[in-house]
Order: structure tokens, then sequence, then C-alpha cells
């Protein structure tokens, strides 16, 4: 039998937050959340979007899209690998500054000061890309 | 590719782009992937979680679609740009969606259409397009509901 969205949405309600990235096989792209709040995306470039706070305009959180092409980059041109799955967003963000141009490629800066450290869990990426 | 079990099919009436009915009798044509709804109901954020149950209607009733992502890893894509009226606010309850946010949904052609992502932008001008679509989505408008 088929369960469709909305049966399946029915009386689920999500159980928590956790500030952590969360890689999405289907569409290859990376989101961090920092708040719970709601917020709005504004697109920066064809590899980053950014959320800001619905209350406050502030910086929330980022979606980061072309994850495999990000990670060929890294390994092929800066021999940069994960073995265990395990980055730190801030080399995701090297790699797509270095293929962007301004203004953009200052976002990537100012992200890199500011959330580069933070790990993805190990396994959670695709280590074969 | 072969459709996998982890996708929900979307209950559509008729699937505005390629005109293909839906129901009961009829291979449903769009979906979302279980695991993508999974994570969001472990970890968040709420109202991500919570705003998958708009994702029906905006498909059945977009405003506007616009054609190509403009991504990388995304050979065929749409982005289905809807204006619900509601929508659920932390605690439960039904919220007014302030009137110059549209919610977008963006998805990938498959063995169907699979939506993989949905989030709010601001509206430019009260013309129901996010700001900057001219950028955004260089394919431009693929369907209008004018």
């Amino acid at each position: 039998m088929v369960t469709y969205l909305d049966e399946w949405l029915e009386d689920r309600k999500a159980s928590g937050f956790s500030a952590v990235p969360h890689y999405f096989g289907d569409g290859d792209y990376i989101s961090l959340f920092l708040s719970n709040g709601r917020c709005y995306a504004k697109r920066i470039d064809d590899l980053l979007t950014v959320y800001y706070a619905d209350s406050t305009g502030d910086f929330v959180g980022c979606k980061i899209k072309g994850v495999c092409d990000l990670l060929k980059n890294l390994r092929e041109n800066f021999k940069v690998t994960i073995d265990d799955g395990g980055i730190r967003l801030g080399w995701l963000f090297l790699s797509a500054a270095v293929r962007s141009t301004a203004p953009s490629k200052e976002k990537y800066y100012w992200l890199g000061e500011h959330v580069g450290n933070v790990m993805m869990a190990p396994g959670a990426l695709p280590l074969a890309a | 590719m072969a459709m996998s079990a982890d996708y929900l099919p979307v209950r559509v009436d008729r699937e505005v782009l390629f005109d293909e009915e839906g129901g009961a009798t009829k291979r449903p044509s769009l979906y979302v992937r279980q695991g993508v709804l999974e994570a969001l109901e472990l970890h968040g954020p709420e109202w991500k979680f919570a705003d998958a149950s708009l994702i029906t209607a905006s498909l059945n009733e977009p405003i506007f679609v616009f054609n190509g992502l403009n991504r990388p890893s995304i050979q065929e894509g749409y982005c289905y740009v809807a204006r619900p009226s509601h929508r659920i606010s932390l605690d439960g309850q039904q919220e007014p969606v302030p009137h110059d946010r549209v919610f977008l949904v963006f998805v990938e052609k498959e063995f169907g259409l699979v939506a993989f992502d949905w989030e709010w932008r601001v509206a430019a001008n009260g013309s129901g397009r996010p700001v900057d679509w001219e950028i955004d989505f260089p394919g431009g408008v693929k369907w209008s509901r004018t």
C-alpha cells in the first residue's frame, strides 16, 4: 500500500534541534542551521545559500551545494582527502572560494572565519566523490 | 532510474509541468525522499520539518515554476514557487505567512520529480517571484499560473 507524503507527516513533529551539519545525497548538499528559529534564504551563487533569521536578520546557517565537486577539487588539486568521512566545513568553503569571484568570494572567507571549524560527522559524506 | 521504496509519493491532482494526472489509479510522479524527512524529524530545524506539510499544496498549486537550478550535480531541475497563506509555528499553531515571503520547493527529475529541499525567500515587489530570480534561475519561467 502506498503511503503518501501527507499521510506520513500526519501527527509527526520534529523531536528536537541540533546545530550540526547534514549531508543530503539528493541534491548533493550540506545544510547547517545554527538556530531552530524561522529564517529565509538568500542564494549567494551556484554553490552557496545563506540563511538569515526572520526575527533579527542575523546569519543563522548556510547550504553548500555541489559537495561532490568540491571534495573532488580538494582531492585532485590540493591533495586533501577525507579518509573517515569527517571534514571541517572550512575546507569546503576554501574549495568553493578558489573558483568563485567577488563578491561571493568574500562570503566564503566570512563563513570560513565564523563556521569553518564546524565538523561533518565521520561517515556523513560520500567518500567516492 | 528505478524508484526506491525510500521515496514518499506526493498526492497530485494534476502535475502542472507535464500535464500528468495523479490520483489513486495513476502512478505518482512527484516524490520526497523519506530519509530527508527523517533527518529533519530527528535534528530539525523544527520549522523545516513542519513546512514539509506545505510541499503537497505547493507542488499542486504553484504560482511559478522556474526552469533549471543553476547548480552542480543537478542535470534537470525545477523550482516550484508557492505562496501559502499559513504555516505552522514552533508551538504548533497556525500562523500567517509574512506578506513578503514565498515558499520554494526544489525538485530534480529522476524516475519522477523528486523534491529534495525547500525554503523561504523574500518575494520581489509582490510579484510572487523570489528576489534575484533572474540570476538564480537563468532558465527562466517554465510555468506560470497566469
